[in-house]
């Protein structure tokens, strides 16, 4: 049980990172605009202000990207923790089950056969449900099976949907593959989320959060947790159909980045230990800020060379990841 | 004595001849090429303007100019080719574009004992140097010879027409998103610079390098020229000079991005339609 300071230090260290990360994210880029100028804009009336270039960039370019950033991140860093429970597997991560092969093959034949591109987002909310549906009712519905069983049928899905991404590749012609690869390995600038997509987050957030006590039940194993009184086939249930919430509008709105959904929950077990009532805030928090962070690397780092924001989170994340193995291996 | 002299020579002359006659019929001048296949859709037009199109039996499945190429079996791409395909059209030539072709291919072809020509042109004398190339092998030197000439003529006119006058600055769009340009390595460069303009991203490393949209609204050119319409992506952003004046072109993918003969058609409509930016 952490104690009230503990908890109080830990999350406002977070939400340090999180503000710099944005911050951060609207500072730097291609356009040189320096900490006052940046004040000057956020600080200046939208209606008074005369559009400047400064102003366009960082309203119009920056802020709709780092957004996608911070809530994509976490998302995937909520589905991570969730799913590593829901499956009972160390290795378990957003795109496990599938969410993301249906997702993505939805996507790219929009984008092989030439429909608008606005249609891509509900194009592939739509493929992540119909993947999520398919494993629900493979791994026996609302009487679901083992996690093991519903973790076989998940990866087994997964494939068949990378196989048909595959084919998908295969036909494509030279020009359009260059935005299925990009959409493929996860791409934030195109579709900035609606005020529906923004909302998710807290609210999954919350329900999540509510239901840390039954989490941190079910990590003794189910026997345990239906003696300590939950409802453990309803619990699975409800986590199943969170992460995948979680998952499809992350996916929909950036494609498959991967790692984030992985490597998150992991460190932050890692840092600050297994009670679910601050491994959620606190996996989430730092999933957005991890993503902001490389987001902004990824199109600062080259300028004006852009390069795939997952090459940056593995960048960071992984040093990070083995560095604090490295130590709790000391401890233990 | 003379009879054993003579048969010693002869037995000599005979040693010789069995020894060095199949390196002699090796040594002779080639036999013109006969069947060809083409593994690109440039390496087609050029096989085309070196007058030797009627010697082509297979196409890759991109080409589609000029249109009687349609009809001529295809044989997949440079990624997913039929190797069996290639066979059975039993060609003697195949030209192959390397930097756009699967790494193994080449070496797939070699072992079929299948000739190679490869065709890697980066700029217009390239073009026009591998037109007679193939038009040597083939047999058909007059009219590749010709046709190079008219293209480098052609290129050398609009030079001399538009290279100096007033220098305008071009974004090149390859794609939309993600945004993708061309460096100067690229024959695109090339035309622009004949046609008196300067590609805004010619000194990025790569050949084509993906970009943000930041960058471009920071390097603020005059022009946008793309293969697509995309001219309502770029109205929110009127600080560029390009959008403010509304200075955009649109031009054939086809003729611009294939190193072939019709990068004149290209550029004579890139230097007509600049031109009348520099008011």
């Amino acid at each position: 049980m952490p104690s009230l300071f503990r908890t109080f230090t830990l999350l406002s260290l977070l939400m340090i990172l999180a503000m710099t990360s944005l911050v951060f994210a609207l500072a730097m880029g291609s356009v040189n605009i320096n900490l006052t100028e940046l004040w000057t804009v956020l600080s200046v009336d939208e209606l008074t202000s005369n559009q400047s270039l400064q102003h366009q960039i960082i309203m119009n370019l920056r802020l709709p990207r780092a957004i996608n950033a911070f809530w994509v991140g976490g998302l995937l860093a909520l589905a991570g923790v969730l799913m590593q429970i829901l499956l009972k597997n160390p290795l378990a991560e957003p795109y496990i089950l599938g969410i993301s092969g249906g997702a993505s093959v939805a996507a790219l034949s929009i984008i092989l056969f030439g429909f608008a591109s606005s249609l891509i987002p509900i194009a592939a909310f739509l493929g992540a449900i119909i993947s999520t549906l398919l494993v629900f009712l493979l791994s026996g519905g609302i009487h679901q099976r083992s996690s093991e069983f519903l973790l076989l049928t998940g990866i087994v899905i997964a494939a068949g949907w990378g196989a048909i991404i595959n084919l998908l590749l295969s036909f494509s012609q030279q020009q359009e593959l260059h935005s299925m690869l990009f959409w493929l390995l996860g791409d934030l600038s195109a579709h900035p989320m609606n005020h529906w997509m923004l909302s998710s987050l807290p609210l999954l957030f919350i329900i999540s959060l509510a239901m840390s006590r039954q989490l941190n039940a079910l990590m003794y194993g189910e026997y345990s947790a239906s003696s300590l009184g939950v409802n453990v086939p309803r619990v699975r249930i409800l986590l199943y159909i969170l992460s995948a919430a979680c998952t499809a509008i992350a996916v929909s709105t950036a494609g498959s980045i991967g790692f984030i959904g992985l490597i998150v929950p992991h460190l932050m077990r890692m840092i600050i230990g297994t009670d679910h009532r601050l491994l959620i805030p606190a996996s989430t928090l730092f999933g957005g800020t991890l993503l902001c962070f490389a987001d902004t690397l990824a199109r600062s780092l080259f300028s004006p060379q852009i390069i795939p924001v997952g090459v940056v989170t593995a960048m960071i994340g992984v040093p990070l990841f083995l560095l604090l193995l490295q130590q709790n291996r000391r401890l233990h | 004595m003379l009879v054993f002299r003579i048969n010693i020579y002869s037995t000599v002359l005979l040693l010789f001849v069995l020894i060095f006659l199949p390196s002699i019929s090796h040594s002779t001048p080639e036999h013109a090429i006969k069947r060809i296949i083409t593994l690109s859709p440039h390496a087609t037009e050029l096989v085309f303007s070196a007058g030797a199109g009627h010697l082509l039996v297979g196409r890759d499945k991109n080409s589609n100019y000029p249109a009687e190429v349609i009809q001529l079996p295809s044989v997949g791409d440079a990624y997913l080719t039929d190797l069996e395909a290639i066979v059975q059209l039993q060609p003697d030539l195949i030209v192959l574009w390397q930097s756009g072709s699967h790494r193994s291919l080449e070496q797939q072809l070699k072992q079929l004992g299948l000739r190679i020509f490869i065709s890697e042109p980066h700029n217009v004398q390239m073009i026009a140097e591998e037109v007679r190339q193939i038009g040597k092998m083939a047999g058909t030197t007059s009219i590749a010879n010709k046709a190079a000439d008219d293209f480098i003529w052609g290129m050398n006119q609009l030079k001399q027409q538009y290279a100096h006058r007033r220098k305008l600055s071009v974004f090149y769009q390859v794609w939309h998103q993600p945004l993708i340009t061309l460096n100067k390595q690229h024959f695109v460069s090339q035309i622009l610079h004949i046609c008196g303009a300067t590609n805004v991203f010619s000194d990025l490393p790569n050949l084509a390098p993906k970009v943000s949209l930041e960058a471009v609204i920071q390097a603020n050119p005059d022009i946008i020229i793309s293969p697509d319409n995309h001219r309502s992506h770029w109205l929110p952003w009127h600080q560029i000079n390009a959008v403010k004046a509304q200075q955009f072109i649109q031009i054939n993918p086809d003729w611009m991005q294939r190193p072939s003969f019709r990068l004149l058609k290209a550029a004579k409509q890139i230097c007509q339609q600049i031109d009348p930016f520099r008011h």
